[in-house]
């Protein structure tokens, strides 16, 4: 198996491919100049990518050998009516013969045609909160999305900083699921103010939900109705962006920033936290430099191949690498550009 | 209809493997942008937002002059530039 680790950056995305994760090739820059926000693959199995500019607007990339893309014409948009700006395109989730993007301005759009063409899920664009939706510093964004494999009709969404919603029936409702999570910037009217940062689930018990938010480290077990903290052994406040696991041995992995005032590792201590036991405990996979690194993971910038990979790219633009499900890392050999997105696919 | 040259910035042109220099023909500024935007349909996104408006960090000259309204009449040889507007860092 080859394994196509795709890399999105501030300036460009490259392809790095391996057949046992030792020696890599490397392709790229494809959309040389563009920002390169996240990857995913179609209902009917071609790649994609997302652009975002603040000059030219954002729109979504298709391909069939992750090198020759070609954008897609009439990508999400929101109505005009509806007085929203489509400013980046964050996420893409397939579930079935449907593709989700998550946005911002916070937002969700399905297409059912492999993304030919976009609609809006209203219900949840338009929820009854909407007016007090506040933007973290990274937008008002809706970044994640995770799908029951078993009854693709519940989703989970998390959108910055307003907190994850749910739905029961496919999107026709949603409500915020946030209790036992420390809000950010707590409404008068509403149970909203969450700022959610990465969202990881259990592909055999969708209701078992890791979060990174912003204000800690946190699990459910009952599909987001109620949040337990889970920071045993993590340095600093909880802090961070993205939370992976590899499917293969159920290792959670995080990487575990001060505070939301100082966004770097404690004391300069890079290293990729691991849990082994479902988030009771955490403690540094593998060996990390002694070095002082001041370098952060943005929040789609961790990815796992289901089979004990592990790759991050850092905001210094470093992608470092496990095959064997966190005992051990390797520094791939470039520097890149800021890195906002690292996609591992299967080929 | 006027002939008119349209030149485009390298990132809109890459992205839909163009050149950057082309003809088109248009009565107007916002003839000619139509112009581009149904010979190379990625690129309505790009410079116009939900509104229809040209994007705040988008620039367009007629002549070597900002477009202020894109309803200014274009004549033969006319040349209109689309430029990222200089911001951000």
């Amino acid at each position: 198996m080859t394994t196509a680790l795709a890399i999105g950056t501030l300036k460009g995305a490259w392809i790095a491919r391996s057949d046992d994760g030792g020696e890599w090739d490397l392709e790229g820059p494809f959309l040389k100049g563009w920002q390169v926000n996240t990857f995913g693959t179609a209902p009917g199995g071609a790649r994609l990518l997302t652009t975002g500019s603040q000059w030219y607007g954002a729109a979504v990339h298709r391909s069939k050998d992750l090198a020759d893309w070609e954008q897609i014409v009439d990508g999400p948009a929101y109505p005009e009516e509806s007085g929203h700006k489509l400013e980046q395109i964050w996420t893409l989730t397939t579930t079935g013969g449907d593709l989700y993007a998550g946005v911002a301005e916070a937002g969700l759009f399905k297409s059912s045609d492999d993304g030919s063409t976009w609609s809006p899920v209203a219900a949840l664009n338009e929820h009854e909160t909407r007016a007090a939706w506040m933007p973290g510093f990274g937008g008002l964004a809706a970044h994640r999305i995770l799908v029951d494999s078993a009854d693709p009709a519940r989703m989970w969404v998390g959108i910055s900083a307003v907190g994850v919603f749910a739905t029961e029936d496919a999107g026709a409702s949603w409500e915020l699921r946030n209790t036992g999570v420390v809000a950010t910037g707590p409404d008068d009217d509403f149970d909203i103010g969450y700022c959610v940062h990465g969202l990881v689930a259990d592909p055999d018990d969708a209701d078992t939900i890791w979060r990174q938010d912003h204000k800690g480290v946190y699990r459910t077990t009952d599909g987001g109705r109620s949040w337990e903290r889970i920071q045993n052994g993590v340095p600093g406040a909880g802090f961070g962006f993205p939370i992976g696991r590899d499917d293969a041995t159920g290792s959670l992995f995080i990487v575990p920033l001060e505070a939301d005032e100082f966004r770097a590792p404690v004391d300069g201590r890079f290293a990729v936290y691991r849990s082994k036991d479902g988030g009771d405990s955490w403690a540094p996979s593998g060996d990390w430099p002694d070095d002082p690194t001041f370098d952060t993971v943005l929040r789609d910038s961790m990815a796992t191949d289901g089979d004990g990979g592990v790759y991050v790219g850092t905001s210094g633009g470093s992608v470092i690498s496990t095959g064997d499900a966190g005992d051990s890392w390797t520094k791939l050999p470039w520097t890149f550009p800021r890195i906002i997105s690292v996609h591992a696919f299967n080929e | 209809m006027p002939l008119v040259d349209v030149t485009i910035p390298k990132m809109l042109a890459s992205l839909v493997r163009s050149e950057r220099h082309l003809a088109f023909e248009a009565s107007t500024v916002a003839g000619a942008l139509e112009a581009l935007c149904s010979a190379h349909p990625e690129l309505r996104v790009h410079i116009f937002d939900e509104a229809g408006a040209v994007r705040p960090h988008v620039s367009c000259f007629h002549n070597a002059t900002s477009v202020a309204d894109t309803a200014t009449p274009l004549s033969e040889g006319d040349a209109i530039v689309v430029l990222q507007a200089v911001s951000g860092g």
